[in-house]
């Protein structure tokens, strides 16, 4: 608790909402006493006067002081919302938290006459309530607060429904405690903050109300001062005191924006600290020296360097640091051969990820790159504009990622996804999109390519998703395809046939490939060329074989070694020798 | 209003809080945009019915406690106990609660609402008169509740963190916490007192003139539809940041798609659910807020005529009202579901 108001008062919002709350809350207890006349009290002589020092808020049209009818007004208003507050508070819980407990019979019923609830018209049902059963503000404002009830239903059951789920929840069910024990002790502590929550804005909305309902002489009879009748009676003259309505408008405005804004700041205080970006979170950046010229590193990355003229991507000394200086990748440099195929290896956090989303021009907000080049074709491509990535994207540099899922649209069928590419990006007709996608599906080894094609996100495996993933990165022929731990989220066995996929496109497309991942073996079987890195470093390069023949740095061997000592082939290597120790 | 109960309870559960939001849990099913739609509209009609019923139901038991007396009422102080008895029994209204309730529905059905205590005329006549004008005023509210709403909510999406998006945020935020009279007044003493261009009361029947029936609408239905803009602005604008960083999105850059198919195509499909959803949460805002409208203004919508009504304790004409009232608010919703529906295949309640 003490944290919330820490939170609050560390806000100027916050400070002067809680202020304007205590003022108001003074003058409900108080205001009628402070008033310095009576707000029934008429001074003819002053009609539609402005302030003055006898009239500080000036006069309304029968020359009653505005001040005191002001602060006469306030209890009603604040006191009726409160009201209205408290029965929607009774009306909503209670029965949310039968809802969940007491059958399917109260559910449903509960739930319909909740429904009805909202589809009344608040101002409508309000009016009529008030006429009907006898005119004042009473049950007008229970007419409210049965309106307001489904605001805390909701809130109160969704609590309470996700809570029921926890472990200790139900082993309190186990145990053989009675419903109604649970509820008292267990479900109590957790709804309470919410219900909390929620009554900061219904009654921010149910000061609205009263305002409207007094505005329109609903259940106060006129002389009366309240906050909406001074505003309906100062509309009547607004020819001959335009800014009249001010005055009371203010106050409406002041009383309800503070408790709106203090229940926001409950909120935000109480839903935790979320962080503030997600990637930066994510990766952890130890500052490392950047290679010197003679270190291993260097000395190696020089060495493996391919010809200049074959190489489509040439990286040098590329840097990425975020936007509050922490540098995560330190200047390193890569060559993509043409037709190659190069692998990158690493731990997640050393780099590897930045420097291909450097490559495909999609860094996350908030990340940069800081110096260094990226050549395509010997077109430069650090700091190029959005249209000139788009005239890359697609046709030429492609790719697919770890979660294949998220990277397909949840509401638009694959197949179409991959027709709007090809028509949109590759130009084909609506008919000749359509066949072609057929043709690619099956090409990545979709057997049911038409089925599929029909197929939402959801209705579909992580393998064949990943599968159409690479169907629409190909489709548009480009000259490479990064793929980044693109098999890593897939079973074993789906891994390798998506593995194979990619090897058959190199092969028959002449595709260059650039392989993440952070397990050597794929990249080993993949590639032709191998970078290391390690925070934020290449820390060995060179053609594959020779880079795990030399293990030459000891992350590098440390990589190997693991491999060894847990990789299935230790195994069947210990099954072999097994088998001839019982045959010998 | 709108948004400070929103606010309290959060956006996420918009979508399952719209009044016909379908409870069952439904797997995911694939299916056809018109096999999607109907069956939404099925199951909207199936959770419409009893809603309707319920509503009706209290507001007729409201009528019974009201207690008032009618036959005494239009008979005058010099009736007889038989005369009152022999008009309350014309009146069906010596029968058991349920058997008027039945009645009346029954009645209901046929198109026969009652007639006025007081005046005599049916109900129904009363409210097919009325209608237009809350109609126009709520259509004409509801239409530029959403232009605005989602042109600034895009807008303040896609400069996200720019100086729009902070205007965007500023101005609704102080939108919400306006009583929605007092912008109907600020409204009057600027076109109306200071610059007066535009008429700030009554209502003129489309059949005499078009243009003086739309100058007419102007101001009310701008003053009813801030409140609801500012809503839809500030939901678009959450759903749309959401959706633009999602990894589809990226995927969608990355195949070469122009930044306005993105937008239109992959974003606002997924981003415009949570905005749809409040649209049709403020329909019965609109609705109720055309009252205060319709005070202000002075025009003789179904709000004035169910506030006068009830002020006389006339009681078929409330409850007729109010259960047309409702009725339209459940279809309005109804047709918020189904374009939810059609837009986004996988949603589950």
């Amino acid at each position: 608790m003490t944290s919330v108001l820490r939170y609050i008062v560390s806000k100027p919002l916050g400070v002067a909402s809680i202020a304007i709350l205590v003022i108001v809350a003074f003058l409900t207890a108080f205001g009628g006493a402070l008033a310095p006349y009576s707000p029934l009290a008429q001074d003819t002589a002053n009609v539609l006067a402005g302030p003055s020092s006898a009239h500080w808020l000036g006069t309304d049209y029968v020359g009653r002081d505005i001040l005191s009818r002001l602060l006469a007004g306030t209890s009603l208003s604040v006191l009726s919302a409160l009201e209205a507050t408290g029965i929607g508070l009774v009306l909503g819980v209670l029965p949310a938290i039968a809802s969940v407990y007491s059958g399917r019979a109260f559910e449903w019923a509960s739930l319909r006459t909740m429904d009805s609830f909202m589809a009344l018209p608040f101002i409508t049902f309000a009016i009529a309530m008030a006429a009907l059963l006898g005119n004042g503000l009473q049950p007008a404002m229970l007419a409210v607060g049965i309106l307001i009830a489904p605001a805390y239903f909701r809130v109160t059951r969704a609590a309470t429904l996700s809570f029921n789920n926890l472990q200790y929840v139900e082993a309190a069910h186990l145990f053989g405690l009675p419903t109604y024990r649970i509820v008292a002790v267990h479900v109590w502590r957790k709804v309470v903050p919410t219900i909390l929550v929620t009554s900061g804005g219904v009654l921010a909305a149910s000061l609205l109300v009263v305002a409207s309902l007094t505005f329109l002489g609903i259940g106060v009879q006129p002389p009366h001062p309240t906050w909406g009748g001074m505003l309906a009676s100062d509309l009547e003259y607004l020819t001959q005191k335009p800014f009249g309505p001010v005055v009371p408008a203010l106050a409406i405005m002041l009383t309800v924006g503070a408790t709106g804004i203090l229940s926001d700041l409950v909120r935000d205080s109480t839903a935790g600290a979320r962080p503030k970006r997600r990637r930066s979170a994510r990766l952890t950046a130890t500052p490392v020296p950047a290679p010197t010229a003679g270190s291993d590193a260097a000395i190696v990355a020089a060495t493996a360097v391919p010809e200049k003229s074959d190489a489509v991507v040439q990286i040098r000394g590329l840097r990425v640091a975020t936007d509050d200086g922490v540098e995560l990748v330190h200047g390193v440099s890569i060559d993509v051969p043409r037709g190659g195929s190069v692998g990158i290896v690493g731990e997640s956090g050393s780099g590897k990820t930045l420097t291909c989303r450097s490559l495909l021009g999609i860094l996350p907000a908030g990340v940069e790159v800081t110096a260094g080049s990226i050549t395509y074709e010997g077109e430069e491509l650090v700091g190029a504009t959005e249209e000139k990535w788009r005239k890359l994207w697609g046709s030429r540099i492609s790719a697919v990622f770890q979660d294949p899922a998220s990277y397909l649209n949840p509401s638009i069928r694959v197949g179409a996804q991959l027709a709007e590419s090809l028509r949109r990006t590759g130009g084909l007709s609506k008919r000749a999109a359509r066949e072609k996608s057929i043709e690619l599906l099956k090409s990545v080894g979709l057997r049911n390519a038409e089925h599929v094609a029909r197929q939402y996100v959801h209705q579909l495996s992580g393998g064949m998703l990943q599968r159409v993933l690479i169907a629409i990165a190909i489709g548009n022929e480009p000259e490479l395809l990064v793929a980044d731990e693109a098999t890593t989220a897939l079973d074993v066995t789906v891994q390798a046939e998506v593995l194979d996929v990619l090897s058959a496109l190199r092969r028959e497309r002449n595709l260059t490939l650039v392989l993440v991942s952070h397990d050597l073996a794929v990249i080993a079987q993949m590639c032709d060329y191998l970078y290391v890195f390690k925070d934020g470093d290449i820390v060995e390069s060179g053609p594959t074989s020779e880079v795990l023949a030399r293990q030459a740095h000891p992350y590098t061997r440390f990589l190997v070694e693991s491999h060894e000592l847990y990789g299935l082939e230790q195994l069947k290597d210990a099954e072999q020798l097994k088998e001839a120790q019982v045959q010998s | 209003m709108t948004t400070l109960l929103d606010r309290g309870t959060g956006t996420a559960d918009l979508a399952t809080s719209a009044p016909l939001a379908p409870t069952a849990r439904t797997a995911p099913r694939g299916g056809g945009v018109v096999r999607r739609v109907l069956r939404a509209l099925v199951r909207g009609f199936a959770v419409a019915v009893p809603v309707l019923f319920i509503t009706s139901f209290i507001t007729f038991l409201l009528g019974v406690f009201a207690d008032q007396q009618p036959a005494e009422l239009l008979l005058g102080e010099t009736a007889t106990r038989e005369d009152v008895a022999r008009l309350n029994a014309e009146m069906g209204l010596d029968q058991p609660v349920i058997v008027q309730y039945i009645t009346w529905v029954g009645n209901a059905l046929r198109g026969d609402l009652g007639t006025s205590y007081f005046t005599g005329i049916p109900v129904t006549d009363s409210i097919i008169q009325r209608l237009p004008v809350s109609l126009s005023i709520a259509i004409f509210a509801f239409l530029i509740a959403l232009v605005i709403g989602s042109l600034a909510g895009t807008l303040a999406a896609v400069r996200q963190g720019g100086i729009f998006d902070r205007a965007v945020t500023i101005v609704s935020a102080t939108i919400a916490t306006l009583p929605p009279f007092v912008l109907a007044i600020a409204l009057i003493v600027i076109f109306g007192v200071l610059w007066p261009i535009l008429p700030t009361g009554g209502y003129v029947d489309p059949a005499f003139s078009v243009s003086l029936w739309f100058t007419s609408l102007i101001l009310p239905a701008v003053a009813l539809s801030l409140d609801a803009a500012a809503d839809v602005a500030r939901q678009l604008r959450t759903g749309l940041v959401g959706t633009l960083g999602e990894n589809y999105i990226i995927g969608a850059r990355l195949r070469g798609l122009s930044g306005r198919r993105i937008l239109f195509v992959h974003a606002l499909r997924n981003g415009a659910g949570p905005a749809v959803a409040t649209l049709g949460l403020q329909v019965p805002r609109l609705i109720g807020g055309a009252v205060i409208a319709e005070a202000i203004f002075s025009l003789p919508g179904l709000g004035q005529l169910a506030r006068d009504g009830a002020m006389r304790g006339d009681v078929p004409v409330v409850i007729g009202t109010l259960v047309v009232t409702v009725g339209i608010v459940l279809i309005s919703s109804l047709l918020v579901n189904l374009v939810l529906a059609a837009l986004r295949p996988e949603v589950r309640r």
